[in-house]
C-alpha cells in the first residue's frame, strides 16, 4: 500500500471499474455514487448512515482484481476523511472475505493497494464482486468523504493467449505472432 | 461603368477575368466577380463559373446546389462530384448517368471513374470493377481509376489493362518519332520549352515573337515545334514570353485516340473542348499573339496551318456520338510534315488549345464567332490529377496557355473550325463550353504540355511498370511486387510512392526491417508524404522502435494535423506505450477525418481486443471489412478475437477468409493450424502448420505450434526434433525450453529435462513464469499424471 500524489498510468494493468455496477449504502442528495466515479478530485460522495459506509463494485463476470486506489484528502475533509478501510472480496453480498484492512492516518492524495496477499505476490484475486468498506473515520466522525476509487485488473499478454504457459520475450515471436 | 459597354463585351470581360483570377488562384476574387457576372447574365455557362470558383474554394456545397438541375455536360460532372463530396452517391450517380444511358456520361474516362468511385462505396463492387475498366478504355493514363481497381481485387481486368497499354506503347505509331518528346512551353521561349523529356529535338522555332505573327510563330518552325508530350509536364516553367502558343495543348491522353489503335478504343474519350473564350476577346488583354502561332503541330494535320494540337472533337451531343475524328488526325499529324508530332488526338482542325487565361472559356455567350468550335476539355487532365483520399479535387488542368497564345488561338479559331467531328462548333452549346473550365490556363510561364502519340507510348510504357507491380501488390505476390518496382529506373525508383509501396510490399511479406529502410528512405527522399505512412508506423510498432515511432509521430503532427494518417501514426505510438485508451482517441479522430479508412477502424478494432473489449473490437473490424472488403487484416483481427474467445469454428472461417486474400502468409497460416489444433482436427492442423513453415520459415511461431500438436499426439520425437530446431532460431527463448523439459520427462529423461529447466530459469523470464519452472522442477520426479496441462 502505498500513498501517491497522482496516479502513474501502468502497462501492467488497466482499469476496470467501467465494465462493474457500484453501489452504497447511503448517500446524501447531491453526493451520490456517481461522484466517486467522475474522475475529478473536487467531488465527493457523502455516506449518510451508520457505519460502516460501504462501496459495493459489483462485476458480471468473474474477473481478476490486481490494485484498488482510493482518493481522500484529509485537508479538505478532516472529520469526513476515513481512518479504517477493509476491502472485501467474493463472488456475492454473503461470500465476501476480507483480504486488506489499512489504517491511515491524515491522508492526502491516491491511497494503492495491491490486492494480491503477500505471500502470493503474483497471484491476482479473482471474483465478482469487490467492496470497500469505510470503518471508522478521523475524529471519529460519523459520515466520510471519498473523493475518487479505481479498481485494476492485469492487462493480459496477448501472448498468453495463444495457450502457452510461459510467455514468449524475444523478438523474433513477437513479430510473428500476430497481423496488425 | 459598364453602362457605356455594350452587354457583350460586359460577359465577355468578366469571363475573362474570372477565369485570370482562377488561374492565379484568387479564389474570392473570381467568385465575386463570378456572382456578379451571373446576376447580369444568368446562363448556364456562367453558373457553371460559379460553381467552379465555389468548388475551388472549398464551398462544394454551394456549388452543389448551384448545379442542381443543371442539364450540361460539365455542369454534370461538377455536380456529381459536388454530390460525391458530401456524400450524396444517389444522386451523383444520377447525374453522371441521367436514364442510365451510358452515352451520356460526361467526360469520358473521368466520368466512368466517378461512376466507379461511386459504386464502390455503395458496395457494389463488379459494376465498380466494369465503370474503372471502361474509364480506362477511354483513358489509359487515368492511373486513379487502374490503382482503385487493383485495390478492388480485378487482377484480370487489371492485367488486360497492361497488356493492352503494353501493346499500344510498343505500337510504333505512325508518328514519325524523330521528334522527340518534348514539353513545349506556354512561355518558352525560343528554346521554348522545349523540357524536354529527354527529347532533343530543337527548340521549336518560332519561339519567340509573340506579337504574332501568326504564321510565323506558327508552328511552322516545325521543326519541332511542338512535340506534343502527352503529359504536360508542369516541369519548368519558363519564363519567357511564350511564343507561340504551345498550340493548344492538349493533352488527352484519352485512350481513343492515340496511336494506332486509337480507333480501337472507344472514341469517347476525345471529347475535348476548347475554350475559345478568348476568341471573341479579341484584342483584349492578350497581346496579339498573334496567330496562330500556336498551332504548331501538326504540320500534319491536314487542315490548317493548325497550330498547336488542337484536338477536337467536338461533341454536338453525346460524347459518344464522334468517333473519333482524331484518327485521322493521328495520321494527319503523324506526318509531321515538319517533324512534329501531331497532337495527339490531332484534330484535323487545329484547334488550338485555348487555354488562356483571359480566354479560355469558350463563353458561347460570348456570342462567339458562330464557327467557333467548342469542345470540351478533356476533363481527363483533372481527371488525371484526383487527388487520393478519395476525395476528388479537380486539380488545375494543364493547360496553359499563355494569354496571348490563347488569343491566337482564338483567332484562329474564327476561320476554321469546321473540323470533322462534329463540326460541333455551333452545335456546343454553352454548357459545353462553360464545360471547359480550363482555367488555369493561361498563367504567364505556366507550361502547358502537349499530347502526341509518342508521348502517350512513352507515358503507357512507364506507367505499366508501376502498374504491373502495383498489380502484383495487390493480390499480396509481394516478391514479385518488389522485383518489378526494382527494375525501374532510378529516378523514378526514388520517389515517394515507389518506395512506400515497396515498403508495404515488405511489410506484407512480414520483413520488417526491410521495410523500415524502404519507408525511411521514402521519408529522405519525400520528407512531406504522409500517405502510407501509417503502415512505416506499424512496422516500427513490430520493431518495438519506440523512438523512432514518436519521431515520426512528432513529424506527422507538425506536418498536417488534418490528416488521418497522423492521427493513425499517433495511435500507433501510444499503442506502443500500451495506453490503449489514448491509442483508440487517436484512431477515432483518424476516423473522423476520413471514414473511409479501413486501416484505421483495423487499428482501432486491436486496440478494443488489447482492452479485452471485444464486442467493440468485432464491430470495428466489421466497419473495416464493410469498407474494403479485401482488407486481410480485419479479418484476421475477427478470427483472433474468436479464438481468443474459443469460438474456434468462428476463428477458423475469419482466417480462411484472411487467407483467400492474402494466400503467402505464413502467420495466418499458422493461426488457422492453430485453429485447427483447437478444433481437434489434428492432421490437417499439422498440415497448415507445415505449409506455414514452407511458407516463410523464419515463422518461430509455426515452428512452437508445430512441437504443441505434435506433443498432443504424443509424438514426442518429432516434437522435440522441432523444438530444438527452434532452439536455434531463437535461443533466449524461455518457453521452448521449458516445453522441452516437460518432453524429456513424458520421456522420462530426467537429467536432460533437468537441464532444460535449469536453463530456462537462466534466461529470467518474467516472474510469474519463474514460478511455474520452478514448480515443475519440483514436480520432476513425481509422475505426470495429474499435471496433464493440455496446451
Amino acid at each position: 500500500m502505498k500513498l501517491v500524489a497522482s496516479l502513474q498510468p501502468d502497462t501492467s494493468s488497466r482499469e476496470i471499474g467501467s465494465m462493474a455496477v457500484w453501489s452504497v449504502t447511503s448517500a446524501k442528495p447531491g453526493n451520490g455514487v456517481e461522484l466517486l466515479r467522475d474522475g475529478r478530485d473536487d467531488t465527493y460522495w457523502q455516506s449518510d448512515g451508520a457505519q460502516p459506509h460501504l462501496v459495493n463494485v459489483a462485476f458480471q463476470k468473474k474477473v481478476h482484481l490486481s490494485e484498488v486506489a482510493i482518493y481522500t484528502d484529509f485537508k479538505l475533509d478532516e472529520s469526513y476523511t476515513p481512518t479504517k478501510i477493509s476491502i472485501r472480496v467474493g463472488n456475492t453480498f454473503s461470500d465476501l472475505r476480507e483480504v486488506r484492512l489499512i489504517e491511515m492516518s491524515e491522508p492526502q492524495g491516491w491511497l494503492v493497494v495491491r490486492l494480491p496477499s503477500e505471500e502470493e505476490p503474483e497471484t491476482c484475486l479473482k471474483g465478482f464482486m469487490l467492496q470497500v468498506a469505510v470503518l471508522a473515520n478521523h475524529q471519529s466522525g460519523r459520515d466520510t468523504h471519498l473523493r475518487q476509487v479505481r479498481v485494476f485488473g492485469p492487462r493480459c499478454d496477448p501472448a498468453k493467449t495463444l495457450g502457452h504457459e510461459v510467455g514468449f520475450t524475444s523478438p523474433q515471436f513477437a513479430t510473428y505472432s500476430a497481423v496488425r | 461603368m459598364e453602362s457605356g459597354t455594350p452587354p457583350a463585351a460586359l460577359e465577355e470581360h468578366l469571363v475573362s477575368c474570372v477565369q485570370h483570377s482562377l488561374s492565379l488562384y484568387l479564389f474570392e476574387n473570381a467568385a465575386f466577380l463570378c456572382e456578379r457576372l451571373v446576376a447580369q447574365f444568368p446562363s448556364e455557362a456562367n453558373l457553371f463559373l460559379l460553381a467552379t470558383c465555389y468548388h475551388r474554394s472549398n464551398q462544394s456545397y454551394r456549388a452543389y446546389h448551384l448545379l442542381k438541375g443543371l442539364g450540361g455536360e460539365q455542369c454534370r460532372y461538377l455536380y456529381a462530384l459536388c454530390a460525391m463530396q458530401l456524400g450524396k452517391l444517389t444522386e451523383a450517380e444520377t447525374a453522371l448517368l441521367p436514364d442510365n444511358d451510358a452515352s451520356r456520361v460526361p467526360n469520358g474516362g473521368a466520368g466512368f471513374y466517378l461512376l466507379g468511385r461511386i459504386h464502390q462505396l455503395s458496395n457494389r463492387h463488379s459494376a465498380a470493377i466494369a465503370y474503372y475498366s471502361t474509364a480506362l478504355q477511354l483513358d489509359p493514363l487515368l492511373w486513379s481509376a487502374y490503382e482503385e481497381l487493383c485495390g478492388l481485387g480485378a487482377d484480370q481486368e487489371a492485367l488486360t489493362y497492361l497488356n493492352t497499354a503494353a501493346a499500344t506503347a510498343s505500337s510504333s505509331s505512325t508518328a514519325p518519332s524523330s521528334a522527340r518528346l518534348f514539353t513545349r512551353y506556354g512561355v518558352g521561349s525560343g528554346a521554348a520549352g522545349i523540357a524536354d523529356v529527354g527529347a532533343s529535338s530543337p527548340p521549336p522555332a518560332g519561339d519567340g515573337q509573340h506579337g504574332g505573327t501568326a504564321a510565323a510563330g506558327c508552328l511552322p518552325t516545325p521543326a519541332t515545334s511542338m512535340q506534343p508530350l502527352a503529359t504536360p509536364s508542369l516541369a519548368a516553367q519558363q519564363q519567357q514570353q511564350q511564343q507561340q502558343q504551345r498550340g493548344g495543348l492538349f493533352v488527352s491522353p484519352s485512350g481513343p485516340a492515340p496511336m494506332s489503335t486509337a480507333g480501337t478504343r472507344g472514341g469517347l474519350g476525345a471529347m475535348f473542348s476548347w475554350m475559345d473564350s478568348g476568341r471573341q476577346r479579341g484584342a483584349a488583354p492578350h497581346t496579339a499573339a498573334g496567330s496562330t502561332g500556336m498551332r504548331s503541330s501538326d504540320g500534319g494535320s491536314s487542315a490548317t496551318p493548325s497550330t498547336g494540337p488542337s484536338y477536337l472533337t467536338p461533341s454536338p451531343g453525346g460524347r459518344f456520338s464522334a468517333p473519333p475524328p482524331h484518327v485521322q488526325k493521328v495520321g494527319g499529324a503523324a506526318a509531321a510534315q515538319q517533324g512534329m508530332l501531331s497532337a495527339y488526338p490531332a484534330a484535323d482542325t487545329p484547334q488550338p488549345l485555348p487555354v488562356t487565361t483571359g480566354g479560355s472559356l469558350a463563353w458561347p455567350g460570348g456570342g462567339g464567332d458562330g464557327g467557333r468550335q467548342q469542345q470540351q476539355q478533356q476533363q481527363q487532365q483533372q481527371a488525371r490529377k484526383f487527388v487520393d483520399e478519395g476525395k476528388l479535387r479537380k486539380v488545375s488542368n494543364k493547360l496553359f496557355a499563355d494569354p496571348a497564345s490563347v488569343l491566337k488561338e482564338l483567332r484562329w479559331g474564327g476561320g476554321d473550325n469546321p473540323h470533322g467531328g462534329g463540326g460541333g462548333a455551333a452545335a456546343c452549346t454553352t454548357a459545353e463550353a462553360a464545360g471547359s473550365l480550363s482555367d488555369v490556363a493561361a498563367v504567364h510561364g505556366v507550361p502547358r504540355g502537349l499530347t502526341s502519340e509518342e508521348g502517350q507510348r512513352e507515358a503507357l510504357l512507364l506507367l505499366h511498370a508501376l502498374g504491373e507491380g502495383y498489380r502484383q501488390l495487390c493480390m499480396y505476390r509481394c516478391q514479385e511486387a518488389i522485383d518489378t518496382w526494382s527494375r525501374l529506373p532510378p529516378q523514378h525508383y526514388q520517389t515517394g510512392w515507389v518506395l512506400c509501396c515497396v515498403g508495404r510490399a515488405s511489410f506484407e511479406m512480414v520483413d520488417y526491417p526491410e521495410a523500415a529502410k524502404a519507408f525511411s528512405w521514402a521519408r529522405q527522399v519525400d520528407p512531406y508524404r504522409l500517405k502510407g505512412l501509417e503502415v512505416y508506423s506499424t512496422v516500427l510498432w513490430h520493431c518495438k522502435r519506440e523512438v523512432d515511432l514518436a519521431h515520426l509521430a512528432q513529424a506527422a503532427t507538425s506536418l498536417d494535423r488534418q490528416s488521418p494518417h497522423t492521427w493513425c501514426i499517433m495511435g500507433n505510438c501510444f499503442s506502443l506505450q500500451k495506453e490503449h485508451e489514448t491509442a483508440l482517441r487517436y484512431f477515432q479522430r483518424a476516423l473522423q477525418l476520413d471514414p473511409t479508412l479501413p486501416y484505421a477502424y483495423t487499428l482501432a478494432g486491436h486496440e478494443y481486443f488489447a482492452n479485452e473489449d471485444f464486442e467493440k473490437g468485432i464491430t470495428c473490424y466489421r466497419n473495416a471489412i464493410r469498407i474494403d472488403t479485401r482488407h486481410y487484416n480485419a479479418w484476421f483481427g475477427m478470427g483472433h478475437i474468436y479464438y481468443r474467445q474459443e469460438k474456434y469454428g468462428m476463428a477458423e472461417y475469419h482466417f480462411r477468409r484472411a487467407l483467400t486474400i492474402n494466400h503467402r502468409s505464413s502467420v495466418l497460416r499458422c493461426y488457422l493450424g492453430m485453429a485447427l489444433h483447437k478444433l481437434k482436427r489434428n492432421p490437417e492442423a499439422l498440415e497448415m502448420l507445415g505449409q506455414a513453415i514452407a511458407a516463410d520459415p523464419r515463422n518461430p511461431l509455426a515452428k512452437f505450434e508445430r512441437a504443441a500438436v505434435l506433443m498432443a499426439e504424443e509424438r514426442y520425437r518429432d516434437a522435440l526434433a522441432e523444438l530444438h530446431a527452434l532452439k536455434d532460431i531463437a535461443p533466449r527463448e524461455a518457453s521452448v525450453l521449458f516445453h522441452m523439459g516437460k518432453i524429456y520427462k513424458k520421456l522420462d529423461m530426467l537429467d536432460e529435462a533437468m537441464a532444460c529447466f535449469a536453463n530456462a530459469l537462466d534466461l529470467q523470464p518474467p516472474s510469474a513464469d519463474t514460478n511455474l519452472i520452478k514448480s515443475a522442477i519440483d514436480k520432476l520426479r513425481v509422475p505426470d499424471e495429474e499435471e496433464e496441462e493440455e496446451i
